[in-house]
């Protein structure tokens, strides 16, 4: 999942017009108040692609798994599964009357109508790729590209009412990792076919299957759930209404979480993380997450197709300063693009993460003036970045380092998130401020997502590295894949086409009063495991 | 005996006004400190070896120490403050100084044609200053700086573009009431243009409302530049200006104020400076003010 999925006019036209006929919001006590950052990008479960809005989707719905709040599987709507001698096929099996927020009955088809829905084009979700390069379904890459629309072709099926099966062209050890609700939501057809996708929006039609229910959307201020009666574990959900707020400025958030009026916030004003530490040790939360930050060059420009500009660009980045002495945000400097979450994936590094940053920047500033670049040519780049107060001075800081070491003449520009993005596919930039929030905490979350390469934004056509991926993709065993994904990785980094800066950490204050938040690596901490003291 | 009457030396009404104004302290004083600010802003940043764009990074938010290299301090990304502040204020001090004479010409000229000519043109191009009024200025501002690309001339461009109206007003009541005025009927016999009338008589007999507006058109322009970067519409960074350092100042305000209070002293000493400059000038130019 990436920062935020594209905007949608339609849906916020919608929108506003739920929000129009919404009754006012009965604030009682015993409600959860959480902060999401910037305003949920979409709440249509098959095309939302921004992790924070994932939150609201794994309250709203429940996937075939779930993840408990240290973000270990656990059964969800499936209550077991089994797989195949050769690691191919999962059999999923649903539990006994399962029934969405209306009553209906849910059955397994209504999955598999899911992820078709995810993958048929018309949909526009960026989401696909889990089903034919994360894992490798059958059939689902056709699907995707629209070269057949006939359901009948995917390798999922719903032999019977509480039978999900899905046959995979690959083994996929991971493949549970991806089973919960951000990726395999179920469809309700027959409110969709009603009120196609403004239902998801719409908190008078909404139909969900996850522990709460949509009971109001109020665009740039906040997300109200309820709980909901008819799920199969409603007795054991605790907190009976959820309430995700708009929280954009995250000074602000502060001031509200310090009146109480948010219990779980999305981040921390860096600047302000000691004092805070010193002042309420217990409600300050920091812990590794699977988001990764990278700077990532356009290829399309043509001073930066010569790879030894791209290389000195990377190498003259000061990462360890960066996090120590200008960000402090508690990040941690990375010269890889997917290590360092999977503790048994031992891949490669930039080839200069062994020197020290004086030699590197020696380097640098040959490769630069060997590429022509020097006092009299500086070479001038813009870099594209969100407006959140830690992106912005890691921007600045990088674009003085550039300046520093090489000359370059780097300005900042910073976007709200949703034209953040939009800049990021129109290629409006020279070094977009990348990143990219894995699904779970392995290396193949974050190769899977370069796959295949020609995808848009990057501009980066490598079938070398496709190839070496589909060599990972056929090993069952977890260690071998990950000598084969480790040599995928290499191919990426030695192209430079992104210097890898930082693994980010997650950054909350929680409120005394809430019980159960445990430290989760990819971020899964739904309401229903928390409680209201 | 006889007894010498020594005439008066003869003093021209400017002279006579510039006279008076000297006589104000506070409005002398307010010249001096100023001056003194443009100098430092414009010549001080050559003192030191490095520019307010580079980066000390061994030294980041170093404290106040006026006997180091950094007299005082670095922000949070090691770059001299004095150095930034004072670069920030030449662009802060250029755009308001030369925001308000483009806008003061502009705003002259047309508002010296328009009470000059009268009767149908006169209303088309009070109808439109009208117009141009009604429009919010923020959102004008930010259209402005949206539609020229962003950057210092679309900054300039749009603060111009909204400030010369005023001006425009105010000589346009004076040119109306001149337009009457037996010399200019004089002028008009002569066989002067009108161009000629109006650059000649017109606006020259203007130039004392104009240099009292003027002189509060410039802090007015400064404020508006210091706003919209703190908007993060102006100045972008890495290039300073008050506004945008002030703005980077509120962010840090809980855990380093020094950041604030330079520039916020820096452009509130200069605006003050500004305001009794302009004062003074008002009381000298005052007629009935002997």
């Amino acid at each position: 999942m990436k920062g935020t999925g594209l905007s949608n006019w339609l849906a916020s036209a919608a929108m506003a017009l739920a929000l129009a006929v919404a009754s006012p919001a009965l604030a009682t006590d015993g409600v959860l108040d959480r902060g999401i950052g910037s305003e949920w990008s979409s709440l249509d479960p098959h095309v939302n692609f921004d992790a924070a809005a994932g939150w609201i989707q794994s309250d709203a719905y429940e996937g075939l798994v779930n993840f408990d709040g240290e973000g270990k599987v656990i059964p969800g709507a499936a209550e077991s599964w089994e797989v195949s001698e050769d690691g191919k096929t999962y059999t999923f099996r649903l539990r006994e009357g399962l029934k969405w927020s209306n009553g209906d009955p849910l059955v397994a088809q209504q999955f598999v109508d899911g992820i078709l829905r995810t993958l048929n084009p018309e949909t526009a979700s960026e989401k696909g790729y889990y089903f034919y390069s994360v894992i490798q379904i059958k059939g689902a890459e056709a699907l995707a590209n629209g070269e057949t629309t006939d359901p009948a072709t995917l390798g999922v099926t719903a032999p019977d009412d509480r039978t999900v099966v899905v046959e995979m062209e690959t083994p996929a050890p991971h493949i549970l990792d991806i089973m919960g609700s951000f990726q395999v939501a179920p469809l309700h057809g027959p409110s969709y076919a009603e009120a196609g996708s403004a239902v998801f929006i719409d908190p008078a039609k909404v139909v969900g299957n996850g522990a709460y229910v949509i009971k109001e959307v109020v665009p740039q201020s906040h997300v109200l759930l309820e709980a909901n009666p008819n799920y199969w574990d409603a007795a054991n959900v605790s907190i009976k209404q959820v309430k995700y707020h708009v929280t954009e400025d995250v000074v602000t958030e502060l001031k509200r979480f310090q009146a109480g009026e948010i219990d779980i916030t999305y981040d921390i004003p860096v600047n302000q993380i000691d004092q805070l530490k010193a002042d309420m040790p217990d409600e300050v939360i920091i812990g590794p997450s699977t988001e990764v930050t990278y700077y990532t060059f356009n290829l399309t420009k043509p001073e930066l197709q010569n790879i030894d500009v791209r290389r000195a660009l990377s190498l003259a980045i000061d990462r360890e300063l960066l996090q120590e002495k200008i960000v402090k945000g508690g990040a941690i400097p990375s010269y890889s693009y997917a290590g360092g979450f999977d503790p048994t994936y031992q891949g490669p590094t930039i080839p200069e993460a062994s020197m020290t940053q004086a030699d590197r920047n020696a380097k640098a500033q040959e490769l630069m003036a060997a590429a022509g670049f020097g006092p009299d040519n500086p070479l001038k780049l813009n870099i594209v970045t969100t407006v959140a107060e830690d992106r912005i001075r890691l921007a600045q800081g990088i674009s003085l380092m550039w300046k520093q070491t090489l000359g370059v003449e780097a300005s900042v520009e910073s976007l709200e998130r949703k034209a953040w993005l939009d800049s990021f596919y129109a290629g409006t930039w020279d070094v977009f401020a990348d990143n990219l929030v894995g699904d779970f905490a392995g290396a193949e979350t974050f190769l899977a997502y370069m796959r295949p390469s020609a995808d848009a934004g990057y501009n980066w056509d490598k079938p070398e590295f496709d190839a070496q991926m589909d060599v990972a993709a056929s090993k069952a065993d977890r260690a071998e894949r990950n000598v084969e994904l480790a040599k995928a990785e290499q191919i990426l980094l030695d192209d430079v086409l992104f210097a890898p800066i930082a693994i980010e950490p997650f950054r909350r204050l929680v409120s005394k009063k809430v019980k159960g938040y445990a430290v989760s690596v990819a971020g899964y901490n739904n309401s229903q495991f928390l409680s209201l003291e | 005996m006889t007894v010498e009457i020594v005439p008066p030396r003869p003093v021209s009404t400017l002279g006579l006004q510039f006279r008076r104004f000297r006589r104000n302290r506070l409005a002398m004083a307010s010249v001096y400190v100023l001056t003194l600010i443009v100098l430092a802003c414009f010549f001080g940043p050559m003192f030191f070896p490095f520019t307010g764009q580079d980066a000390d990074f061994g030294n980041i938010s170093a404290p106040i120490d006026l006997f180091s290299i950094h007299p005082f301090g670095t922000d949070d990304f090691g770059r001299d403050l004095l150095v930034r502040v004072l670069e920030g204020g030449q662009v802060s001090l250029t755009i308001g100084f030369l925001g308000a004479l483009v806008a003061g010409v502009i705003g002259v000229l047309y508002g010296a044609v328009a009470g000059y000519v009268g009767g149908r043109l006169d209303g088309l191009m009070m109808r439109l200053v009208e117009i141009l009024y009604g429009f919010p200025y923020v959102i004008l501002v930010i259209l402005l700086s949206l539609l020229l690309g962003g950057g210092n001339v679309a900054l300039f461009a749009a603060i111009v573009f909204t400030l010369w109206l005023t001006p425009a007003v105010i000589v346009r009541a004076q040119a109306q009431s001149l337009a009457r005025k037996e010399f200019i009927e004089a002028a008009r016999a002569g066989g002067m243009t009108h161009r000629q009338i109006v650059v000649e008589h017109i606006v020259p007999n203007c130039v004392s409302v104009v240099i009292v507006y003027g002189s509060l058109l410039v802090p007015e322009v400064i404020l508006s530049e210091s706003f919209l970067s703190f908007l993060g519409i102006g100045i972008k960074e890495p290039q300073a200006s008050w506004g945008n350092l002030i703005q980077a100042g509120t962010a840090a305000m809980d855990t380093d104020l020094r950041l604030l209070l330079l520039p916020g002293t820096m452009l509130a000493i200069v605006l003050f400076c500004l305001n009794f400059i302009a004062d003074g000038l008002r009381d000298a130019f005052d007629p009935n003010d002997r």
